[in-house]
Parts: structure tokens; C-alpha cells; sequence
């Protein structure tokens, strides 16, 4: 899928870990790990903001679409 | 756990269990008895003069077309006689007539088809027991489990595909030995359509489960 998820490099950014983020987000670290692995298939709106909300960025820092990195290689 | 889903499953188990048993109770065991009774008296009787009688199946019509009842039966309860025909054939004789070569090599096949069509009558109630286990542990979409019902489906289909070359075997074999008086042999499989259609509708059902399980991968992976 060319969505990248960079839940682990904005996690690391914040220096916050995978269980303290799960319980500030109210997700099973299951869950939590399937979306930072880049396993999941969709994210909820929901999800998005109270990631956002806790990480205090923009959903565009968490989601990446992979075909912008070969664009700005272009230009 | 669905509780409906799981009555369905015993029930469509137990359903399968009578098809197959009736099968065996009423045609299978019947047939074999009375073969192996036969064939003990056949043994009682001096070897120079012991005949070995073959068995042959088919369907026939009536050479004028259909309900023009050709024969008569007689009703014990009034004693009077009944204009009827019959639709399947029975016949037990000693056939001394050379059968063709190609049929001879497609008797040799179907003893093949024969042992194919054994294997598959054990086959499909194992894998439906399997599914049904799987059901009621609540494993339902399970890719395994979609494979098992997709399996049977096609061994379904080839049980159709045995039925269909063993019909034909038989009426080629009686209209090459027999010509009848007031019937004409034909080609018939009755019922055993339905084979063909239980097969088509469980291939279905695997393809609607496969994107059942495709929707319910996505959905346990939607966060």
C-alpha cells in the first residue's frame, strides 16, 4: 500500500512509548502495534484525532503517501 | 456464539448423515446381501452347469413416447389389471454377446470411477464434519475453512461428473447387448442432478464467504 504510517517516528519524536500512548488513546497496544507496523487496512477519523490530540501534530505527520517522496525527487 | 448457526449445523449434519445412510441402508447393503446370497447358491449348484449372471441398470421409454403404458401389472386387491410403464429397468442375465473394445476399455474405467466416487462418498463427510467442527468453534471465516467448503464443492461436482460417465457407460453397454419390445433404451441420470446443483451452489457459497472474509479482515483491521 503506498500509505506509510510514521506512528513509530512521531512516538520516538514525542519519546513516548507504545503502552503509555495506548492508554492515553484508550486503543489495545494490540491494535496500537497494527496500526505502528503498518498492518492496518483503514483508521478511523476518531482514531486520527485523539492520535493527533495526544501526539500534538497533524495527521499528515502520522500518514504519508509513499508516490510524493518520487515527486519531490523530480522537482 | 450464534445459536441459530449452531442448530443449523447439527441439523444440516444430521441431514447429511441420513442422505448417505439411506443411500447405504436401502440400496447399498440390500444389493450386497442379496449378491452374496446368490452367490453361495450359485456355488450349491454343479460347477460344469454354474451360470455367472451380470446386473443391468438403464432407463427406458416407451417406444410410442411417454404415458402410453405399454404393460400391465395386476392389483391383488381387486384383482383387476393396470395399464402402466416403467421408467428404470433391473435386469439380471448371462450374456454371452462380445462387447466393442471402447466399451470394454470404459467398463475398465469405471471400475477407476467407481473407486473415485468410494473415495469421495468418504471424502465429503469429513470435510463437512470438519467445517461444522470449525463453525462451532466459532472459527467461521477462516481461509482454511473457505479452502474445506470450495474443496467439497468440487468434489461434489466430480461425484456428478462419476454419476454422469457410469449412466452412460450403462445404457451404451444395454443398448449394444438389449432391444426391447415395447421400450427404447435412453439416456437418463433422474435425479442425480442435483448433484450438480448442490455443487454449483457450495462453490457459491465459498466465493461469498471468501469476500466475507475479506470484509471481515478489513474490518478487525480498521483502528
Amino acid at each position: 500500500m503506498s500509505i506509510i504510517v510514521n506512528l513509530d517516528v512521531m512516538m520516538a519524536r514525542r519519546k513516548i512509548s507504545l503502552n503509555e500512548l495506548s492508554e492515553k488513546v484508550e486503543i489495545t497496544p494490540a491494535n496500537l502495534s497494527i496500526l505502528k507496523t503498518g498492518k492496518a487496512k483503514a483508521i478511523r477519523f476518531s482514531t486520527l484525532e485523539t492520535l493527533c490530540k495526544e501526539l500534538n501534530c497533524q495527521p499528515g505527520d502520522i500518514l504519508e503517501y509513499e508516490g510524493q517522496k518520487e515527486l519531490r525527487i523530480e522537482n | 456464539m450464534n445459536t441459530r448457526l449452531k442448530i443449523l449445523c447439527v441439523l444440516l449434519g444430521i441431514a447429511y448423515l441420513y442422505i448417505i445412510g439411506e443411500g447405504i441402508v436401502k440400496s447399498m447393503i440390500p444389493t450386497f446381501t442379496s449378491s452374496i446370497r446368490e452367490e453361495i447358491a450359485d456355488k450349491k449348484k454343479d460347477n460344469e452347469h454354474r451360470i455367472f449372471p451380470n446386473s443391468y441398470f438403464f432407463y427406458v421409454k416407451p417406444v410410442k413416447g411417454y404415458y402410453t403404458y405399454p404393460d400391465t401389472v395386476l392389483n391383488l386387491k381387486n384383482g383387476k389389471w393396470m395399464r402402466s410403464e416403467v421408467p428404470l429397468f433391473s435386469i439380471r442375465t448371462v450374456n454371452s454377446t462380445k462387447l466393442p473394445f471402447w466399451l470394454l476399455t470404459g467398463k475398465i474405467i469405471l471400475v477407476v470411477v467407481s473407486f473415485l466416487l468410494l473415495f469421495l462418498m468418504i471424502y465429503i463427510p469429513i470435510q463437512v464434519y470438519k467445517v461444522i467442527r470449525s463453525v462451532i468453534k466459532n472459527d467461521i471465516f477462516d481461509i482454511t475453512n473457505i479452502k474445506r467448503i470450495r474443496r467439497i464443492g468440487y468434489a461434489i461436482l466430480a461425484v456428478f461428473a462419476c454419476v454422469l460417465y457410469t449412466a452412460f457407460i450403462f445404457t451404451a453397454e444395454a443398448k449394444e447387448l438389449f432391444q426391447l419390445e415395447n421400450y427404447k433404451i435412453v439416456f437418463s441420470i433422474s435425479e442425480d442432478y442435483y448433484f450438480l446443483l448442490i455443487g454449483l451452489v457450495t462453490l457459491l457459497f465459498a466465493e461469498i464467504m471468501k469476500i466475507s472474509h475479506t470484509m471481515k479482515e478489513e474490518q478487525d483491521l480498521t483502528i
